[in-house]
């Protein structure tokens, strides 16, 4: 009976032995040409100088079950801010795993998992980072901070500080083209010597989908997931991302002086994952290429635009 | 290709069996004896060698070494149910026409293995070969005038629970020369001997079997733009069905995606099939083949080309002809991208004594056999494939569309043939035979021609008993052809001494080459000299550059012109 166990055993791995392939080559992004495309201006009037915005990266998942009520805690702090805080979900690490047979939407992305290896290391969920500032305790890891009650304080604190570069930013839904067009016009506000990169990113807000949170009834909502729990602010994708997950330069390393400009005109397919381009907002920041630091982010919710003239490839 | 590990030990453990066994060592120990007590050391001794001398009118290659030799010897230990054995071969350098990458080591131990089997388990460890059903989803073997070895190299279980049941399981890399390739090899068969089975049916005249095979490849996919798949199943199955006088046997093998540089890595999946239908009877044989199949080269490497690391193979649909101009000018290769052929072979004998079968009778047998491509539509060109970019006419890459019973307009090979055999005295003996070819050579030879040759050869061969122990035989063949090489002339004579003496001379003369320049004698003399199990072939002469095949596997033979020697010897 050995033998017959073992050759069937063999038999098992011979037949799981077969890999099917749909897509041998990814097709293609079409990407919309800008013949025609009709950009949103930038009225040099809403270019944000006021201030640094506070920009703070919130790691969660939907089968972290302490994070709703941080998430809350953190969307009534930004209400309260008047628009100086943005916010962006980046659902990575074990607790944003598709777990069916009710967390089964995969709200991941690959821009997600990089910043969840290269900030998150050992921390715990739900944690943010402010503006990528360093880690207050000192050491060369950038600063985490683990729960609402650890991170109101240093969020305050960068409210108000002074910006260093002004981000005007217009974004429109282009419905026929299913495509985002961007515009971003940025001013220098002092003179810059160090590499400085842009990266632009699509969030969607108002996202129904499950969501473990330890305060429901575990009678009323099996697991302690919520079905219908309202996701807010969450990353969609890292748009310019053919330069890696830092973006693009748009400060060279030999630097710009106080009152130049940067900018240019953007165009993008709605990623995939998105369900409701009305709902999206477009995100632009400024790093340190060197320090890693943000200097500088801008939101702006995209305007729908009906008809247009774009040309797809 | 993986490096190939050492195979000292076996050469070590398999030496010092072989010298333990020998009265040489009388002072071993009793355990010693006891171990090797029966054990039977047996083996065979296998030598080729060619000499090469100028010859720029052949266009034979200068060989530096001017000699090359293949050299194989067998040594098989058994005893009981154990067996163990090894083969080592020597290549110095390898005679020309073989792959040179034999040349990577002079001498070395390919293949070493041993076996042992109770109670309908049977365990191999090491090197060996094997088969399932016809061999369109596995077939290891050694075709040593090709220069195939695709052994295994691994394990394999053999097992029979019960009476009529058979199962086969073999985990292994394969030879590819002296390396290994760089998938490896999983398989499992299954076999149902029905009328073992069932024991009311054991004298049954209906004989059936059934059987099954899955086989799954695994290389790890490396740098490419393409998403590869690292895991290749395929999977077959095949029956046999024999009632009194009629036979029939069918296969058929699908295999999921295995871009290979055989397909111009297309994801298309590949199909076989294959009928062969029998009835016989005293003084009658008949055999109809029918074969189909589309994108079955499977390797245990995607980027081997040749004849290297085959997984599979593919039977042959064509009379494996062999008198010289038949067999050597025109002979077909199976085409494992694709092919659908059909083959009938009818042998009939005209009963002795009568009116036309004469005192001794007459054998009649005639063959022929038709190939084709299929009918395809081409998705993607071959320029296209190679950019290994996205296709949007062909975005999963399929290359083409075919129905695997389509017969396309291109033929790839056409051989009517009939052979009558005669024996008119108890001295002489004549046999007549007629070829047809209509040959794509430009598929098969890798031309550009744009053209198929017609052939059409005729043979006259005849035997002559001059005494008890003396004999003569003689070949007259011609070919002619309006294409290629044009016409060609073959004369033999052989003078035998029976058992031991045959002195032969023969040329083949291209007298008709379109370029006169070309119309040139290849003459070779050669003695054979035969006793018992050993047998001598010394040669000199011409030979023709060309190609040489064997069930549809061919290789390439280059220009010589020199001394051949062979050998073979078995203990």
């Amino acid at each position: 009976m050995k033998k017959l166990l073992g050759t069937t055993f063999l038999f098992a791995l011979v037949l799981a032995s077969c890999d099917k392939v749909d897509e041998p080559v990814p097709a293609p992004v079409e990407e919309p040409t800008a013949v025609g495309l009709v950009f949103p201006v930038i009225d040099s009037a809403n270019i944000h100088v006021a201030s640094r915005k506070v920009f703070v990266e919130e790691f969660t998942g939907h089968d972290c079950q302490g994070c709703p009520a941080s998430t809350e805690r953190l969307i009534d702090q930004q209400k309260n801010a008047n628009d100086e805080i943005i916010v962006v979900s980046v659902h990575a690490g074990s607790f944003a795993d598709v777990k069916p047979p009710k967390l089964t939407t995969d709200f991941k992305t690959p821009y997600g998992d990089e910043l969840n290896t290269i900030y998150m290391e050992g921390a715990g969920y739900p944690s943010v980072l402010i503006n990528r500032i360093d880690d207050p305790n000192g050491g060369d890891k950038k600063g985490v901070f683990t729960s609402f009650a650890n991170w109101t304080t240093p969020i305050d604190d960068e409210i108000g500080s002074s910006a260093s570069i002004g981000i005007g930013l217009e974004a429109d839904y282009v419905a026929d083209s299913n495509a985002f067009a961007i515009s971003l016009a940025a001013q220098l506000l002092t003179d810059f010597t160090e590499e400085h990169r842009l990266v632009l990113l699509c969030l969607e807000d108002s996202v129904v989908d499950g969501q473990k949170d330890q305060r429901l009834n575990q009678d009323e909502f099996p697991g302690k997931i919520n079905p219908e729990y309202v996701h807010k602010h969450v990353l969609r994708a890292h748009l310019n991302n053919e330069r890696g997950v830092f973006g693009e330069v748009v400060i060279p390393a030999t630097g710009l002086l106080t009152d130049e400009w940067f900018g240019g005109e953007y165009y993008y397919l709605v990623p995939e994952n998105v369900l409701d381009p009305t709902n999206c907002s477009i995100v632009a920041y400024v790093i340190n290429s060197n320090s890693q630091d943000i200097i500088q982010s801008e939101e702006v919710h995209v305007h729908v635009v009906g008809n247009d003239s774009t040309q797809s490839n | 290709m993986k490096t190939n590990t050492t195979y000292t030990w076996a050469l070590c453990a398999f030496s010092a069996l072989s010298l333990f066994s020998s009265p040489l060592f009388a002072q071993q120990s009793e355990e010693q004896q006891g171990l090797l007590q029966g054990g039977q050391i047996h083996g065979n001794v296998d030598i080729y060698a060619q000499s090469y001398n100028r010859d720029s009118l052949i266009g034979a290659p200068i060989v530096p070494e001017k000699s090359g030799i293949n050299a194989f010897t067998n040594l098989i230990f058994t005893k009981g149910n154990f067996s163990a054995g090894v083969r080592i071969e020597s290549y110095l350098p390898p005679v020309q026409g073989f792959d040179p990458r034999f040349g990577n080591e002079q001498i070395g131990i390919p293949f070493r293995y041993a076996t042992y089997s109770k109670e309908g388990l049977e365990v191999t460890a090491g090197n060996f070969y094997e088969q399932f059903g016809s061999g369109m989803i596995l077939r290891s073997y050694e075709e040593r005038a090709l220069g195939i070895d695709n052994a295994f190299d691994g394990v394999r279980l053999k097992y029979s629970p019960f009476q009529g049941v058979y199962l086969k399981g073999l985990i292994g890399d394969q030879r590819y020369y002296w390396d290994k390739s760089d998938g490896f090899v999983r398989a499992f068969d299954g076999e149902l001997q029905i009328n073992e089975l069932v024991q009311t049916l054991e004298s049954s005249p209906l004989r059936l079997s059934l059987g099954g095979s899955f086989v799954s490849k695994f290389q790890e996919r490396g740098a490419s733009d393409l998403e590869l798949p690292e895991n290749v199943g395929s999977y077959a199955g095949r029956m046999q069905l024999d009632y009194k006088n009629f036979g029939v046997v069918g296969e058929y093998v699908y295999k999921i995606n295995d871009p290979s540089a055989d397909n111009n890595y297309i994801y298309r999946p590949g199909q076989g099939l294959f009928l062969s239908a029998t009835y016989s009877r005293k003084g009658f044989g008949l055999n109809v083949q029918g074969k189909t199949m589309d994108n079955m080269s499977f390797r245990s490497d995607r980027n081997a080309l040749i004849n290297d690391v085959f997984i599979n193979y593919l039977p042959a649909l064509t009379r494996q002809h062999t008198y010289n101009l038949a067999a050597t000018l025109y002979p077909y290769a199976t085409q494992p991208n694709g092919e659908i052929g059909i083959q009938a072979d009818m042998i009939y004998k005209i009963k002795r004594g009568s009116k036309l079968g004469g005192k001794y009778g007459t054998t009649i047998q005639i063959n022929a056999s038709f190939i084709n491509g299929h009918d395809t539509t081409q998705l993607s060109s071959v320029d296209e494939l190679a950019t290994n970019e996205y296709l949007p006419d062909d975005p999963t890459r399929q290359g083409y569309d075919v129905d695997l019973f389509s017969i396309g307009d291109e033929v790839y090979y056409r051989d009517y043939n009939i052979e009558i055999d005669r024996k008119f005295s108890k001295k002489l003996k004549v046999k007549l035979t007629y070829v047809h070819f209509q040959y794509n050579i430009d598929l098969v030879q890798g031309t550009a021609t744009n053209k198929s040759v017609f052939a059409e050869i005729g043979i006259v061969d005849v035997l002559y008993k001059i005494s008890k122990k003396h004999s003569i035989r003689i070949e007259a063949q011609t070919l002619f052809s309006e294409q290629d090489q044009g016409d060609w002339a073959f004369g033999l004579i052989e003078y035998g001494i029976s058992p031991h003496w045959f002195f032969t001379v023969l040329d083949q003369y291209n007298y008709d080459n379109p370029n006169p320049d070309l119309e040139i004698h290849y003459p070779t003399a050669q003695v054979v000299y035969v006793n018992k199990a050993n047998r001598f072939s010394l040669g000199y002469g011409r030979q023709r550059a060309g190609i040489f095949c064997v069930g549809g596997v061919c290789r390439n033979v280059p220009a010589a012109n020199g001394l051949t020697l062979a050998i073979t010897s078995s203990f």
